[in-house]
């Protein structure tokens, strides 16, 4: 009863307010910046609140409006022959980060069959040395075609012994066969390919020396001199030495960023002969506490001169650019970073967000590319509406990216036409991080489609039975492996095998497939497509990189609508150079710049 | 021989007055005695006792608004005889029976409000009374102090600025330190910010420090003993959105609002709505429901929202800009580094571009001003109020925040402390 007592006694007894050395935590103070752990305090309390929320819904069916076309995502994991899991060597009480990132996926037509082939990253022992009868291996599934791949990892030698995270594919020696980079945590490795159905471990000879934690990498070139270039996303300095463990509601997980010092991100020059040098700084990739997760290279201003996009982890993000535009600094160098002038480094109101997956695309068909960005649980998904100039907008509420979002972890995303109606909808796939005694954990993927409204609409339930289960997912990367019209998905997740989801999505509408080629056989980063077909206009800025951990086909898929008329094609060459045709829809076409387009598949 | 009638009538009245004269005085006696035994009782804390003597003390003189105010503390303190709602309610009984005209009609309100806040967990009907207890006696420092607190405790510190000034302005100096620290708890940490209220309302037990479990069990607890009000049901609802969950924030509030009073009468059920409905892209109601903000429309959260509204909804950042601005000089804007954040954005896209430049740095400043590392040392310097050099980082903050009220506030509490200091050499 000593309520009783105290209670005619205010304000005196009060007026200590208990002392604010005392305190508890400071999460949660108005307007003090915090880190993850503020979002964690939802959970924490959500942990109480099970029964309060229980009535909630996700979005109420019917609230997309009727759909026209119902998704079709089917996993064929596992008569494909690809359901390999990722070795994450989770030690439980250990905590140690890298253990949740999960590995990544990367679409590779290795021995140029036409058939897009499938390489897994995969984990390995994190400490000590591997234990007898250990074999944790990347995978290499060659494409058998009708569905059926086969682990063709030790024939063809395609192996790197690391922890692996991402996966970058790309022909930096221009010899017609695509390369992979491997991004871990430990020593990177890269795999030549040797054109023979074999590829050879360069890493040492290429002069290619990333010890720092990496998470994604992408190629491209980016000094314009017809080769490829390698920009390697690094994240972290977590050790095992310097491995802390976070508490959340008195439980222990898995530290966020906060906890952790920002490792500067690599970039490297190739000098054409085999071997490439580090020219982060000399080129001005120079910008302070990235702890990056996902980078997307592509002209995001029209220059054909291609941006490079990096999504850091409670930093703001990166927008590096070539182009001379208002708010660039001064600097002799060739590229200077100029992401809070353009509004793309942090949310509208300045806050840092997670930013573990990116989707580029021109989701509202103005002609310009658009970046998403999927974030942690609690925190809104972004969609920075690109208003031209190099600067954009955070238009996540306006387009519901937020609504959907406030209660995943989102990681992997893809930005895909799914029903081919012309405008880009979006995968992505969700899945916490903090360790399993937190809740939530485990979450469902997210299919969101486009209104044609500016809006997007979660429609995961009709869109097959994978988008029902609960899931850690993390890398997802796009490709038409079936060559059929449409993307599919190769997805990773912890504790789970990886998913393939064939898009049996059924629509009478048509698409066009286009796969450009320069002269210098790297990929036309920095290009343009624009596809006029019954009136409706699409430009479709050519993409490296993305999502999380992933590479995807570097195809370009278009969606069509419901008229099968042909579509006047415009390609926007990096060199300047503008090739015009008038294409018949539903097949791929190859262009090689400067000559007459080739058909190289038919529709299904 | 007969008395004469006349004389009987006379013997009879006189007999009549001197036997009242008697009961009145021996009434009055019994009054006095047990008046002052209540008192004696109170002062030794025997409040069975007290309770005993005012019951009877008030059979005489029902309308003693001091005895009624004291019987009401008796009821409340009284462990022995009744469970402690039965003795809020009997207390709460007594002290709607003083008229607000009596000289204790102010301090009746605020006990009123006390047992209706701490005891029974009401904090709307508390919040009237101590509001009308503020007209009724402006210069009380009870009623704005408790009504601050409730402020805090409703999740509404961003709305306590002006009370707390008026708390301040009645403190005595020597207390004035102390009030100043609780401001900065409010300011800056409100979920944190009483942990003693927390334990007397039974929302945190023994050393248990509060948290944001805590918080939320206090809000939805005052959310179940008030259902009709439109502030508690907001409170929740903003909870559930701070922390990331904005769906079932417009669920809970949907699910209510019909049954509510008025609810839109409430600047801060407004602003609540409208910034769950925009940070879930439903525009076109949030604007709606903004049209429906009450009378005055001026404060923080409305310039905030007009802003927001101008900026993100209707994407006219000329006149967002504006309003950010005005936004910006009424606490908590100076602190907000997000809004300003928001301001530099829209500068940036009317191509000012050195405006933008200077705001967003503004921004950042203060960004940097309420970073963890930053707090904790400011909260250290907190924990010895009588040591003026860390009272000092203290001036600084406010000096760097651009908060001239309460660095002048501190620079006094240090200036009163060096003149001890030296008045004692």
């Amino acid at each position: 009863m000593l309520w009783r007592v105290l209670f005619w006694l205010l304000p005196p007894v009060i007026s200590g307010c208990g002392s604010p050395t005392t305190s508890p935590p400071l999460a949660a103070g108005r307007g003090v910046v915090d880190d993850r752990h503020t979002a964690h305090s939802a959970s924490d309390a959500a942990n109480s609140l099970a029964a309060l929320q229980a009535t909630q819904v996700s979005e109420k069916p019917g609230a997309h409006g009727r759909l026209d076309v119902i998704p079709q995502l089917i996993d064929i994991s596992a008569e494909a022959g690809v359901a390999v899991r990722f070795f994450n060597d989770e030690v439980p009480g250990r905590f140690f980060l890298p253990e949740v990132m999960g590995g990544g996926v990367g679409w590779i037509d290795f021995d140029g069959d036409g058939l897009l082939d499938l390489y897994v990253m995969n984990g390995c022992r994190l400490v000590g040395s591997p234990l007898p009868g250990d074999r944790h291996e990347p995978h290499l599934f060659r494409n058998l075609g009708g569905g059926h791949f086969a682990d063709v990892s030790s024939s063809a030698q395609a192996i790197h012994f690391g922890y692996g995270q991402g996966c970058a594919i790309g022909d930096f020696d221009s010899d017609g066969f695509p390369d992979v980079y491997l991004a871990c945590w430990g020593s990177d490795g890269l795999l030549h390919n040797n054109g023979d159905g074999t590829f050879s471990d360069v890493t040492v000879s290429s002069g290619i020396d990333n010890s720092l934690w990496a998470s994604s990498a992408v190629w491209f070139d980016a000094d314009g001199d017809h080769d490829l270039d390698l920009y390697v996303v690094n994240y972290m300095d977590v050790r095992v030495d310097n491995r802390r463990v976070c508490e959340f509601s008195g439980k222990p997980g898995y530290c966020g960023p906060g906890e952790y010092d920002a490792v500067p991100d690599r970039l490297f020059e190739n000098r054409g002969d085999g071997t490439f040098a580090d020219m982060l700084d000399e080129w001005g990739f120079t910008a302070e506490n990235g702890k990056g997760l996902a980078v997307a290279i592509l002209d995001l201003d029209d220059d054909l001169l291609p941006e490079v996009y990096v999504g850091n982890d409670m930093a703001p993000n990166y927008l590096f650019t070539r182009s001379h535009v208002t708010g660039r600094p001064e600097t002799d160098k060739l590229y200077a970073e100029i992401a809070t002038n353009s509004g793309c480094a942090v949310a509208d109101n300045g806050q840092n967000e997670a930013s573990m997956g990116i989707a580029c695309a021109d989701y509202d068909n103005d002609g310009r590319t658009d970046i998403y960005l999927s974030h942690f649980f609690g925190q809104k998904n972004t969609l920075y509406r690109n208003l031209g100039g190099l600067m954009f907008v955070d238009d996540s509420r306006r387009t519901r990216v937020a609504a959907t979002s406030f209660e995943f972890n989102g990681f992997g995303s893809v930005a895909f036409d799914f029903d081919r109606d012309g405008w880009m909808d979006i995968f992505v796939t969700n899945g916490h991080v903090l360790g399993p005694q937190q809740q939530p954990h485990a979450m469902r993927a997210q299919l969101l489609r486009n209104d044609r409204a500016g809006r997007f609409h979660d429609i995961s339930s009709s869109a097959g039975p994978y988008f029902q289960d609960l899931l850690l997912g993390r890398s997802a990367a796009s490709a038409d492996f079936d060559n059929d019209g449409d993307l599919d998905l190769a997805v990773s997740h912890l504790h789970r095998p990886l998913a393939l989801l064939r898009n049996d999505t059924v629509t009478q509408r048509h698409f066009l497939g286009l796969r450009l080629t320069t002269p210098d056989r790297i990929p036309p980063i920095g290009g343009r497509v624009v596809v006029t077909a019954s009136g409706h206009r699409q430009v479709l800025h050519l993409v490296a990189g993305s999502s999380y951990l992933a590479t995807h086909d570097d195809r370009l898929l278009v969606g069509l609508g419901e008229h099968g008329d042909p579509a006047a094609v415009t390609i926007h060459w990096p060199s300047g150079r503008v090739d015009e045709f008038v294409l018949e829809p539903d097949q791929y076409w190859h262009v090689r710049e400067g000559f007459a387009p080739e058909t190289r598949g038919s529709s299904d | 021989m007969r008395p004469h009638p006349r004389t009987v009538i006379a013997r009879f009245v006189g007999l009549i007055l001197a036997t009242g004269v008697a009961v009145w005085f021996g009434v009055s006696s019994f009054a006095n005695y047990q008046w002052s035994q209540a008192e004696q009782s109170a002062a030794r804390g025997r409040w069975t006792r007290v309770r005993g003597h005012l019951e009877r003390y008030l059979t005489i003189r029902p309308s003693d608004a001091r005895a009624r105010l004291l019987l009401a503390e008796a009821l409340v303190k009284d462990e022995a005889s009744l469970q402690h709602e039965d003795a809020a309610q009997s207390a709460l009984r007594h002290l709607e029976l003083i008229p607000d005209a009596t000289p204790q009609g102010a301090t009746a309100r605020v006990q009123e409000a006390r047992i209706r806040f701490l005891i029974l967990h009401q904090p709307a009907a508390a919040e009237k009374l101590l509001r009308h207890a503020m007209k009724l006696d402006t210069k009380s420092s009870d009623a704005p102090y408790l009504l601050w607190k409730l402020l805090d405790l409703t999740g509404r510190s961003d709305w306590a600025e002006e009370t707390f000034w008026k708390v301040y302005a009645v403190t005595p100096k020597r207390e004035r330190a102390e009030r100043l620290r609780e401001w900065y708890m409010s300011q800056f940490f409100p979920a944190y910010a009483n942990p003693d209220l927390d334990r007397l309302m039974g929302f945190l037990s023994g050393q248990e420090q509060p948290s944001v479990k805590s918080e939320f069990q206090r809000l939805q607890h005052f959310r179940e003993t008030e259902p009709d009000s439109p502030v508690a049901h907001a409170a929740v609802a903003k909870w559930f959105q701070r922390e990331g969950d904005p769906k079932f924030a417009l669920q809970l509030l949907d699910e209510v609002e019909p049954k509510l009073p008025a609810p839109f009468d409430e600047p801060f059920y407004v602003a609540t709505l409208v910034a769950i409905l925009i940070d879930l892209g439903e525009f076109e109601r949030a604007e709606a429901v903004f049209e429906r903000w009450p009378q005055p429309r001026n404060g923080y959260e409305f310039l905030k929202w007009q802003a927001i509204i101008l900026d993100e909804l209707r994407q006219q950042p000329d006149q967002a800009v504006e309003f950010y601005d005005r936004s910006l000089l009424v606490w908590p804007g100076i602190a907000d580094w997000r809004t300003q954040y928001r301001k530099a954005q829209c500068l940036t896209r009317l191509g000012r571009v050195p405006e933008a430049d200077a705001t967003r740095n503004a921004a950042r400043k203060i960004e940097k001003l309420m970073e963890q590392d930053y707090h904790s040392e400011l909260r250290q310097a907190f924990g010895n109020l009588i040591d003026v050099r860390q009272l000092r980082k203290v001036c600084d903050f406010y000096r760097e925040l651009s908060r001239h009220q309460e660095l002048s506030a501190w620079t006094d509490v240090i200036r009163d402390l060096e003149g001890q200091s030296t008045g004692g050499n």
